[in-house]
Formats: C-alpha cells, structure tokens, sequence
C-alpha cells in the first residue's frame, strides 16, 4: 500500500543517509512514532525568505506557490514520497537557475532566506538556528512535502 | 430517444450554460467535408488550412491572390472569438476545414468556430493533473490540432493524445503515451499520414529520452514508437558515453513535415541532455537532427545532424520545409531550415546530404561547415565547469519555433529571427525525474553586432541562402510568418499588432490596430464563398517573457489574455 504523508501524522523518512538509519527509520514507523520533520531554519528567515519570494519568485510559480508558468512548490505535486528529492537537489536548482533569466542574481543570504520559506510551506518546522547558503547546499535531509 | 442521446452529448461540454444552445446549435451544424489522405497530400492548394503548416511541404504558403500590397490597407477585422482568460502564451495556428475552423489555447483547451460566422459550434476543456506543471520549460503551450476523416487530434501537456468528433467534439479516444511529472510533455500539434496521428514529446530541460510515435487514427492504438535517442545496441548508440542515452533528452517537440513522392515523414530532434556537453563525450545521435523516417514504421532512413554534441541548447526542431531549389547551377529537391545554430540550411531531401548552410544572424558558436558538410562547433565558445563563455546566437536560437514561410514565387524563405547573445557556464548536475537537468546556467544578453535590435524578420534567396531584405524590430520577432500568393508576408508584434509587407521588398503595407495583447502565434489564411481570411491569435506568454532575462523587462507587463481575430477585406 502507498503511504501519503499527513500533515498530522507525517511519516518521517528524512535523513536516509545509510542503510543504518533507513532501517532505525522503518523501526520508528513500525512502533507508529511520527517522526517530526527537522527544523532547519528560523521563523524570522522565512519571513525574509517570504518578502524574497513575493519579489522575485512569485510571477511565475504564483504568491501561494501554487504555479503559473513556473511549477508548483508546494504538495505532493512537487516533491512526493516518490520523487525523493533532498534539501540540496532543489536548492541546487534554486541556487543556481533561478531567478529563470537571470540566475545567481540573489545574495547567499536570499537564497537560504526563500529555501527557508519554501520549507515552511511544505510543513517543515521552524527552529533556533537559520538555515544558511552552506547547509543547504549539502543537506542530505528529504524533501518531502507534509502538506497536501 | 432524441432527448437522451441530446442530454448525452451535452455532458461532454463544459457548461450547463452551453448544453441549453445546443439543440439549436445542432440544427445549425454546417456539412462537415471529410479529410481524406487525397486531400492532405493536396492541402496546398485547399481553400481551407488542413495542418499546422497548411501543407505537407510546411511551408506556410497560402495560395490566395484576393489580399494584396495594394487592397490591403482595407483589411477589417471580421470576427474574434470572447476574450480567454488564461496569462500563458497563445501559440496555435487554427485549422480550417470546409466551414469548421479547429482552435486551440494554452492549457489544452479546444474549440471550434464557424470559420465564416465566428459562431461558436463546440468546446471542449481538458483537465491536466498538477504534476504536469512540474516538468513545462517553456509555458502551457499547445500548437494545435491535425484533421483526418471526420475527427480532430490534439495532444495534451500530460502527454495524452485525444481524438474528436469533428462536428460535435464528442471525445472519441484517450491515449496515455506517457506519466506527467518525469519529464515529458506535449505541446505540438500532430500530423496525420495515411491514418497514423504522429506526434514527438517534449522534455529536453528534464532528462526525458525523446519519442515520435504513430497512432492509428481510428482506435489511438500505438502503432509504432521511435527513440530520439539510441540505446548502445542500436546505430548510434555508441555516440553516447555509457548509460547516457537513457537521459539524453533529443525531444521532438514541434510538428514535422512529409513527402508524398518518396513517403518519407522528416521530423527535427531537440538538444541533447544534460545542456552541458562536457558530460556527454561524442556527437550524441541523433540530437539536434533531422531524421527522415517511414511514417507506416518510425524506422529512420537517413538522419542529418545540425549541431554535433551540443552544449548550446541548439535544438533541430524548426519545421523542415520541403522546396524545390536551384543552387549554383543544379536543381534539387530540399529542405531548407533556419537552424537554432544560426545557420540556414538547405539539405537534398531524397538523401540527407547537405547543399549549402549559412549563417543568418551573427553566430560566435558555429565556425562554418567542414568537409563533411556538418557544422563546426568553436571549442572556445563551449562552457565548461566553472568557464563561462559568451556566445551567439542565445539559447533561443537565432530562430526559435515560430514557423516561417517559403514562397515559390519570390523564391525566398521568410524567417522570423532573434538576434541575442548569451553567457554559459558549467555546473555540477545529477539526473533527478521531475527536476531540470541541465549542468549549465545561463544568461541572455544583446547581441554587441546589433545591441538595439532584439529582433527582424529577414527574407532569404533561397538559390544563395543569403539575405535580400530585413525588417528590423526593437523587441524580439516572436511570432509565425505566413506568405501569401497575393504578395504578402504576414507577422505578428510583441507590441500585439498583425503585419502586412510586401513580400518582394520588405516593405511594411499594413499594420492592424492593437489587438490587446502581444502575437507569438502563427497567421494562416482560408477562402470561403470566394472571400479571403486571415486569423492569428493575439495571447503574450511563451518562451521569452520566462527565461529572456534583464532583455524582456520592456515586455514584463505587457498585458496577457488570448483572443483569435479573423480579418477580411472591406466590402
């Protein structure tokens, strides 16, 4: 049976670094413990990331993330159970193609700052510490959107 | 009984609204003559516009003197349909049938019209699932239809292909050719050959191994299915490093063309994936390529190959036109095509050798043609990991998909050009389904050999290949071009006016009032009761508003919505 992740009970498959870890994983979904997503940003850089994105991002991929010309940013219709995606994967993406037409164009700062939001979209949980350019740059953490 | 089957069909329409003017549309129907392979073979000379490019030959040539240099300052507009809401490019060119005229708008949408009246006769809009906006590079687009016996065809952007009654748009097949969300889409409009409905797919940004396939007309079963890119045990498959091809991108996304003499379909192959060619060592067959297949098998005949291991985005999509040439003394039956690389083509089509190519924009990335008649790519213009380059044409090409015209009584070609530049640089990439998969980043820029001038549309000899007028525009020339035996070239503005020149001199003869937003679209032309039509879509979007950078900023506002406007002389 496929599972679909709720944002109430999400089923947590982060950090599938090794083979270790996947199996203690699997064990913490058999003892029906939710797993919460990692927190790895801070409740003020998503609210930078937010203003960021309203400026930049939101013509194409819509104020809401929902997608105009651009894709979809939030939901299973962007990162599912099965596209496994990792923090890294679509920050690569971000970092390095967006804004479309003028990549690279943003701060460091920025860039981490709208990764930030588009996690908390996504029904990943804000924490103490920011999510900087580095971390997310080598973020093996999935991505895999808790909101439907 | 005649309640039921009324209340039936109009479920398949979206509106209840609708559903209540039916029976009187019913009544109201126009004969619908029936597309027979006769006819497509004979579409040129047809009153009506039975494919993407009109003819098999795809050249954009419309027969019809009515129209001319002299009278057209005269031209109204006739008809339009109701404004559509949708923000996203209008690039469909409406097929004409008799009186029925088959459009289509952004999103997958079809309608058709009462081609003399502009009453509406049916619509029909499809749903896409929401992962078929992940993987679209370049907008919601969808080109148009193909007609065939008593039905119409279009694909779809989560790559179906659906078939309809023509008359009534009752939904007759749905074929899933492949799962939204990896990589593939479907954006152009099929051609139909002896009763297969032959489409590419899209995908080349996203890793998606490019096919053509062949449906039976009658039932949407898959009768052949062909690989843009080889696996190693096929020829060509050693072009490729190991492993490669199953990401090779090679999509063939816009509509071929075909040869009723030799029954040879010709189909154009898109870049290679990943963009950055460092990680794909070899001339990566067959991207960037005109293939010339059987249309009753997909097997591949001959192939010719623009661009070898392309790092440029220099996709070989442009419509493959079939004309008749005299070069230096010898006559040839060719195909000629304004190449992404820059250089205009002309290749004898009964063997894939080459006749002559020549640069028609500034072009940094090509050296010339070697030899072997194949293009040279300049090592110091081709990006590395962490070396940016500057070159040109951009990765729009010096001519992206708008279609252009051929004209055999001028014996030019008329191409609608882009003149940008670009920076490249390499960057890491690994193959994820769903995300881009390009290893490059990429900026627009202006062309230092014509900084003010982003666009033209250029008139090309076709026994030289070398320019005998240009009509330069500030904005990008973003939309189809259509001749016309009356004289006329006719074109599209980004500003949202229809164009008239004088196809012999360049000359601008007529210039439409706004049209209330800007025109990527193709015109075409149609004759009914003796009275000349054109009909172009106005409906801003497409490719360069998303990815033409600080160079699109004059046009980041320009007013969106689709609307097809069909004009006329005065009477």
């Amino acid at each position: 049976m496929h599972l679909h992740p709720r944002p109430t009970a999400p089923i947590g498959t982060f950090a599938l670094a090794t083979a270790l870890v996947a199996a203690l994983a699997v064990a913490s979904i058999t003892v029906a413990t939710a797993a919460a997503p990692p927190a790895l940003y801070t409740t003020a850089q998503a609210a930078a990331g937010h203003a960021d994105f309203e400026t930049h991002c939101s013509m194409c991929h819509g104020k809401d993330l929902q997608g105009i010309t651009g894709p979809t940013l939030v939901g299973p219709a962007f990162a599912s159970e099965s596209n496994n995606y990792t923090v890294s994967a679509i920050f690569d993406e971000l970092s390095q193609q967006m804004p479309a037409g003028a990549p690279g164009s943003l701060t460091n700062t920025q860039y981490a700052d709208i990764m930030a939001f588009i996690l908390s979209k996504n029904g990943y949980p804000a924490g103490d510490s920011p999510l900087t350019y580095d971390a997310a740059q080598n973020s093996t953490t999935k991505l895999i959107s808790r909101v439907k | 009984m005649t309640s039921r089957s009324l209340r039936l069909k109009s479920c398949l329409l979206g509106s209840a609204l609708f559903a209540f003017a039916l029976p009187a549309l019913a009544m109201a129907q126009p004969a619908y003559p029936v597309v027979t392979q006769s006819r497509l073979d004979n579409a040129a000379h047809s009153k009506g516009w039975l494919m993407f490019n009109r003819s098999y030959a795809g050249d954009d040539y419309a027969p019809f003197a009515q129209i001319t240099p002299k009278n057209v300052g005269s031209l109204k507009e006739v008809w339009s349909s109701p404004k559509v809401d949708i923000p996203n490019g209008f690039e469909d060119a409406p097929v004409i049938n008799g009186d029925y005229m088959f459009v289509t708008t952004p999103l997958d949408h079809i309608m058709a019209f009462n081609a003399k009246s502009g009453k509406l006769l049916w619509k029909y809009d499809y749903t896409n699932p929401q992962a078929t906006f992940k993987t679209l590079c370049c907008d919601t687009d969808n080109r148009g239809v193909a007609v065939y016996d008593d039905m119409v065809f279009m694909g779809t952007l989560d790559n179906h292909m659906l078939a309809f009654d023509a008359k009534t748009g009752k939904l007759l097949w749905n074929t899933a050719l492949e799962e939204p969300g990896i990589g593939y889409s479907i954006t152009g409009a099929p051609l139909v050959v002896d009763g297969k409905v032959i489409i590419g797919s899209g995908g080349g940004e996203y890793g998606a191994r490019g096919f053509i396939v062949g449906l039976d007309a009658k039932t949407g079963k898959l009768a052949w299915k062909l690989y843009t890119i080889p696996s190693p045990a096929e020829p060509g498959g050693k072009t490729w490093p190991a492993g490669a091809y199953k990401h090779g991108g090679g999509s063939p996304w816009m509509t071929g063309t075909y040869d009723p003499a030799t029954k040879t379909l010709f189909w154009g192959v898109g870049n290679p994936g990943p963009w950055l060619a460092t990680m794909r060592p070899g001339k990566n067959l067959y991207s960037d390529s005109l293939l010339a297949m059987n249309p009753a098998t997909g097997k591949i005949k001959w192939h010719y190959q623009y661009t070898r291991n392309d790092t440029w985005d220099y996709d070989g999509v442009n419509t493959p036109q079939l004309t008749n040439i005299k070069y230096e003394g010898k006559s040839y039956k060719a195909i000629i095509e304004a190449n992404r690389n820059g250089y205009f083509y002309a290749i004898n089509r009964l063997n894939g050798k080459l006749i002559y190519a020549k640069p028609f924009v500034n072009d940094t990335s090509i050296l010339g043609i070697d030899k072997t008649g194949h293009a040279i790519n300049n090592p110091k213009t081709m990006p590395a990991l962490d070396k940016q380059i500057f070159t040109c044409p951009s990765f729009l090409g010096g001519k992206n998909w708008w279609p252009g015209a051929v004209d055999p009584q001028t014996n030019m070609a008329y191409v609608p050009t882009l003149h940008a530049c670009m920076t490249m640089k390499g960057v890491p990439t690994s193959y994820a389904a769903g995300l881009p998969y390009l290893g490059e980043t990429f900026e627009m820029k202006p062309d230092p050999a014509t900084p003010n001038e982003l666009g033209s549309l250029q008139a090309i000899d076709l026994s030289t290949g070398k320019q005998v007028w240009q009509f330069t525009s500030k904005e990008p020339w973003d939309a189809g071009a259509m001749a016309t035996s009356g004289g006329l070239v006719f074109s599209g503005t980004t500003e949202g006016t229809l164009d008239a020149f004088d196809a012999k001199t360049g000359k601008l003869v007529w210039t439409s009032p706004n049209l209330g937003s800007g025109i990527i679209a193709d015109p075409v032309s149609y004759e009914i009761d003796g009275k000349q039509y054109i009909a172009i879509w106005s409906g801003w979007g497409g490719v360069w508003p998303l990815w033409s950078g600080k160079l699109g900023a004059s046009l980041a506002t320009a007013p969106r919505g689709g609307q097809l406007h069909v004009f006329a002389l005065n009477d």
